[in-house]
């Protein structure tokens, strides 16, 4: 059953048209696997309709801690198989995968066909047809929970809870279909043959949380001090933006749904003038459209922070799925010379603290931060153990004090200045995106604007951002650089070429801008090559690190645009293919 | 600004800062400065509690020019901004002022969704059919026929925008027009605009000197609207598209529900910890 | 009707004359700073001056005013024909290369309807303590007119020409 990973651990694709559940079926199985001590990962695919297109749930189930999808899939259950051939190249199999299909729902397609894999035919839907109420994604379940030995009983708490509110009669049907897919005698044979995951040694210490990406990053938000948020619609980023919309409301905050990302910008950076941490979330193409206001907020020193979900681009591009192209604009979209921030989640539980370092570091240096995660990281379910995680110090924003002499902008050592609040007597400024003196009276003279793009660059560049900078596992004479959600397949990689008797160094960037050159050096003290791992076409990545770093040694690139994510094999392969 | 002190104020000239003006000698915008600065005067309002937010254009030039809270932001985006300022900070004044160009051209969405979304705000157009700042081109509410610039040497050849029947379209609940020429009148409306509770759109008509000097001849034509202020949209429009305007007064003045998120008592974040916990 | 027949009481002649001063001091101040910004020195001291008679007119109605107590009026609730106070620089009239025989024409028209205000007041206003006081004012905007008279003809009259604007205008933003 295990495939290239000598870890144990199971992957499940659970495919089907809309309507038949299978993303249903897979959450619950991922809230099973939490609720039995293990851990996992689940990825949603669809096609494009709205509604009634075919859907993929995409799940990992293991002893260990997963974040990323593994390279082929052990198990393909089909309840049935219209457009799978969508799938075809996001479901992966190996020589050993096993596939559970409804010999209803036609044959087999092609594609699958031709590897000649067993497949398992269980009649779900004629089976459901039986039970009032029944459901073909139940059955599904039932096989799945036996599958991988999880207990039923907590199953059919998870179906109690999960449809209480659907009523009895819904209950009911579903603890039967699962009981019927449970015991399906035809499963129950076929696990027999096959050892898997269920026999494992679970580790199963401390409570379990499931969190997606975007949910991380809003709790992150929240941690940080966000008590405002604007809100234009866009995929990957919405679901975030929704998240946040009723627990702010609960804390105090508020969020408000703009025209266009061209208003969410600037009413976060209103609200953030007024005293206010806040943030809006969007993706590539929002980001584009906000990057004016991002000057803004710079030359104004209004604080602002933007979580970008990357993916695919240009323009609408591959809107529903991953890519790591968004690193140009973040870093150097602004118009003009604008320091700011740029950071970069590298896996779920990171999100939280990404989101809520990024949120202080723009609060501390009166500047914007843009936070970049992916469709892959955001959107897709990891059960992982609580994150815990210890920020360093970082001062809230300086504000002004009632005072006579104040200067908005004034000089100092570290660049920073106190930042009047709106209501506070004798300290009224104009805020001002156009060049100012100290006081923000707009100025065009040679001195100011050196003076004041100076401290802007001083405030950032002077920082001590402690250890975050980047996540650095590992040791060996071959370094792997990578960041943002790439970073788990690489962590994987180099799980298994140490296994296999490669010893390698993971080195993640977590803060992109200002860049750490000094800190990454040192990290790559004893590197005698360097493979840069990217999920863009125009290795992006690779041209910030050479622009921003001395990488002396032998380099290679392993780049390639999405959707299609970076798996550990082909990490592993790049390395070993390398000499 | 430095001779500050804190609570109210009475006196217009406490609402002016110490940067001079870059306006043209001549030009409405003192006129709209001094009608601000008379409305906010009158009302008693403390400096330190009232925001005036502005675009990019001449006339958004203004937040310098005030001694209360100011943003000068970037061109088009100033009612987003304040929108924002104001859902965040709703014990503010909230004040938006701004050109034709910033606010109908390159603003005109965030200027119809601040119409509808009617929050507590007054916006002010300082209207002169013309961008000034960049050298005189034609503006949304230009004439077609204007040919004084070199971009459209033959006019622009498409009908000007109608920023009140705009605002009145698109569910503003509180429209008027002023004139620079009666600054007096204008501050009157001003006052009524920010007492108005809602989205309040006073467009000013405000002459260009430099590149529409034909506009002095504005204050020979400008009267009053033979009607006051009506809360039928309907009237309200008729009167609007009657007219050739240049008539001024408060247009069209109604209750709607007033947009802004409330705030509950405000709580950490650790609350939410649990609902990721299985 | 004419705006005398309003002059009913001192307090309100004086509310209507302190807020004309005053107005018309801003309104030369506001013209200087924008001379100054303009880069016409010779004009903005002009106006900066006339601001600073203005302003010695404004606090000697208040000098006489003493105790008594002036209503507060809003400022559009003065029955300025016009909507604005007589004595209040006409904006049209001033342009960025103005010359000071231009600066003060426009003082003397100003001078000259506050001159013409305070007279129609002096003769039809129905308070004889009113009729009295504005006689006296309106003899001060005859002193102030004839000083900028004898200002204007020290002027050489090279300076006097419509200045001819070889520029054109620039783009700040």
């Amino acid at each position: 059953m295990m495939n290239t990973s000598s870890r144990c651990d199971i992957s499940i694709a659970v495919t089907g048209s809309g309507g038949a559940g299978s993303i249903t079926a897979g959450e619950l199985l991922l809230y099973m696997a939490g609720k039995n001590g293990c851990f996992g990962i689940m990825r949603r695919s669809f096609g494009p309709q709205i509604r009634g297109g075919e859907a993929a749930a995409l799940v990992r189930i293991g002893p260990q801690p997963i974040e990323c999808m593994n390279d082929a899939f052990d198990l393909w259950l089909a309840l049935d198989w219209q457009n799978a051939d969508r799938f075809a190249d996001e479901i992966a199999l190996h020589s050993e995968s096993l596939i559970i299909a409804d010999p209803a729902a036609g044959e087999v397609p092609a594609v699958v066909r031709e590897l000649g894999l067993e497949v398992v035919e269980v009649p779900m839907k004629a089976l459901a047809g039986e039970i009032p109420m029944g459901r073909p994604n139940m059955i599904a379940l039932g096989i799945l929970t036996h599958w991988l030995n999880f207990c039923g009983d907590e199953a059919g708490l998870l179906i109690r809870h999960t449809f209480e509110r659907k009523g009895q009669a819904i209950v009911d049907g579903s603890l039967a279909a699962f009981e019927k897919g449970f015991t399906e005698p035809v499963i129950v044979e076929a696990r027999k043959r096959r050892t898997g995951p269920g026999s494992c040694e679970r580790e199963s210490a401390g409570d379990r949380w499931d969190l997606s990406g975007n949910e991380g990053c809003g709790l992150g938000a929240l941690r940080g001090g966000i008590r405002f948020a604007a809100a234009y619609p866009i995929t990957p980023a919405s679901d975030l933006l929704e998240w946040l919309s009723p627990r702010l409301a609960k804390i105090g905050g508020s969020l408000v749904q703009a025209e266009d990302e061209l208003a969410s910008i600037n009413m976060v950076i209103g609200a953030s003038f007024g005293g206010v941490p806040s943030l809006t979330a969007t993706s590539g193409p929002g980001l584009a459209l906000m990057s004016e206001s991002i000057g803004l907020s710079v030359a104004a020193e209004v604080p602002a922070v933007i979580v970008n979900v990357q993916r695919g681009g240009p323009s609408t591009g591959v809107p529903t799925k991953s890519e790591q192209a968004d690193l140009d604009i973040a870093l150097h979209g602004m118009h003009g010379d604008a320091p700011h921030l740029v950071l970069a989640a590298l896996d779920h539980a990171d999100c939280v603290l990404v989101t809520e370092w990024a949120v202080r570091l723009a609060e501390a240096l009166q500047t914007a931060a843009i936070v970049l995660t992916d469709q892959n990281l955001a959107q897709s379910r990891a059960l992982i153990p609580e994150p815990v995680y210890c920020l360093p110090d970082i001062p809230r924003r300086r504000t002004a004090k009632q005072g006579e002499d104040y200067l908005r902008y004034r000089l100092t050592p570290d660049g920073v200045s106190p930042m009047a609040i709106p209501g506070t007597p004798c300290t009224a400024y104009v805020a001002d995106g156009l060049e100012h003196s100290e006081s923000g009276k707009p100025s065009t003279a040679a001195a100011d604007h050196a003076a004041q793009m100076d401290k802007r660059l001083r405030k950032i560049e002077q920082f001590d951002y402690g250890e975050h900078w980047a996540d650095i596992r590992g040791s060996g004479e071959t370094a792997i650089l990578t960041w943002g959600s790439t970073t788990s397949a690489v962590r994987e990689a180099a799980a298994r070429l140490r296994d296999s008797g490669t010893p390698l160094r993971v080195v993640a960037l977590r803060l992109l801008m200002p860049a750490s050159p000094e800190k990454l050096a040192a990290a790559l003290d004893g590197v005698s090559r360097v493979l840069v791992v990217e999920q863009s076409h125009g290795r992006q990545f690779h041209r910030y690190l050479r622009s921003y770093y001395e990488i002396s040694c032998e380099t290679k690139v392993l780049a390639r645009p999405g959707p299609l994510l970076i798996t550990p094999g082909e990490v592993v392969r790049a390395v070993e293919e390398w000499s | 600004m430095d001779k500050a002190k804190p609570g109210t104020s009475s006196s217009p000239k406490d609402y002016k800062s110490d940067i001079k003006p870059v306006w043209c000698p001549g030009c409405g915008d003192f006129a709209v400065l001094s009608a601000i600065t008379k409305a906010l005067a009158f009302l008693s309002l403390p400096r330190e509690n009232v925001a005036l937010v502005s675009g990019i254009g001449c006339s958004s030039r203004i937040a310098a020019y005030t001694s209360v809270y100011g943003f000068h932001g970037v061109h088009g985006r100033a009612l987003a901004l304040a929108g924002g300022l104001k859902a965040a900070r709703p014990d503010l004044t909230v004040l938006v002022a701004g050109g034709d160009g910033d606010g109908l051209s390159i603003g005109g969405n965030h200027f119809i969704h601040a119409c509808r979304r009617n929050m507590d705000m007054t916006y002010i157009i300082m209207d002169n059919e013309v961008y000034g700042m960049t050298k005189g081109q034609a503006s949304p509410t230009t004439r077609s026929d204007w040919g004084g610039s070199k971009l459209t040497p033959g006019g622009t050849g498409i009908r000007p925008f109608n920023a009140a029947g705009m605002a009145l379209a698109a569910g503003a609940s509180f429209v008027a027009r002023g004139f620079t020429g009666d600054p007096n009148g204008l501050a009157k409306i001003l006052v009524a605009a920010v007492e108005h509770p809602g989205f309040s759109f006073v467009q000013a008509l405000s002459p260009c000197k430099t590149f529409r000097p034909e506009q002095m001849e504005w204050k020979k034509h400008v009267r009053a609207f033979e009607d006051g202020p009506t809360d039928d949209a309907v009237l309200a429009d008729q009167r609007v598209k009657d007219d050739d305007g240049l008539s001024t007064g408060i247009i069209y003045q109604r209750e709607h529900a007033v947009y802004q998120p409330q705030a509950s008592v405000a709580g950490d974040s650790t609350q939410f910890d649990r609902e990721f916990v299985i | 009707m004419s705006l005398a027949a309003k002059m009913t009481d001192l307090p309100t002649f004086l509310a209507y004359s302190m807020v004309m001063e005053d107005e018309a001091a801003d309104r030369h101040d506001e013209l200087a700073d924008v001379m100054d910004v303009h880069n016409n020195p010779d004009v903005a001291a002009t106006f900066r001056k006339l601001a600073h008679y203005s302003r010695l007119h404004a606090q000697e109605i208040r000098d006489q005013a003493g105790d008594s107590k002036i209503p507060k009026i809003a400022p559009w609730d003065f029955e300025w024909e016009g909507g604005e106070p007589p004595e209040n620089a006409d904006s049209d009239e001033v342009h960025y290369l103005m010359n000071r025989a231009q600066a003060l024409k426009l003082a003397m028209e100003n001078e000259k309807r506050a001159h013409d205000f305070y007279s129609d007041i002096a003769a039809n206003a129905p308070d004889e303590g009113v009729r009295e006081l504005a006689a006296e004012f309106a003899a001060e905007e005859q002193e102030h007119l004839d000083l900028l008279i004898a200002w204007r003809e020290k002027i050489p009259e090279s300076e006097e020409e419509t200045a001819y604007d070889p520029d054109p205008p620039h783009m700040p933003e």
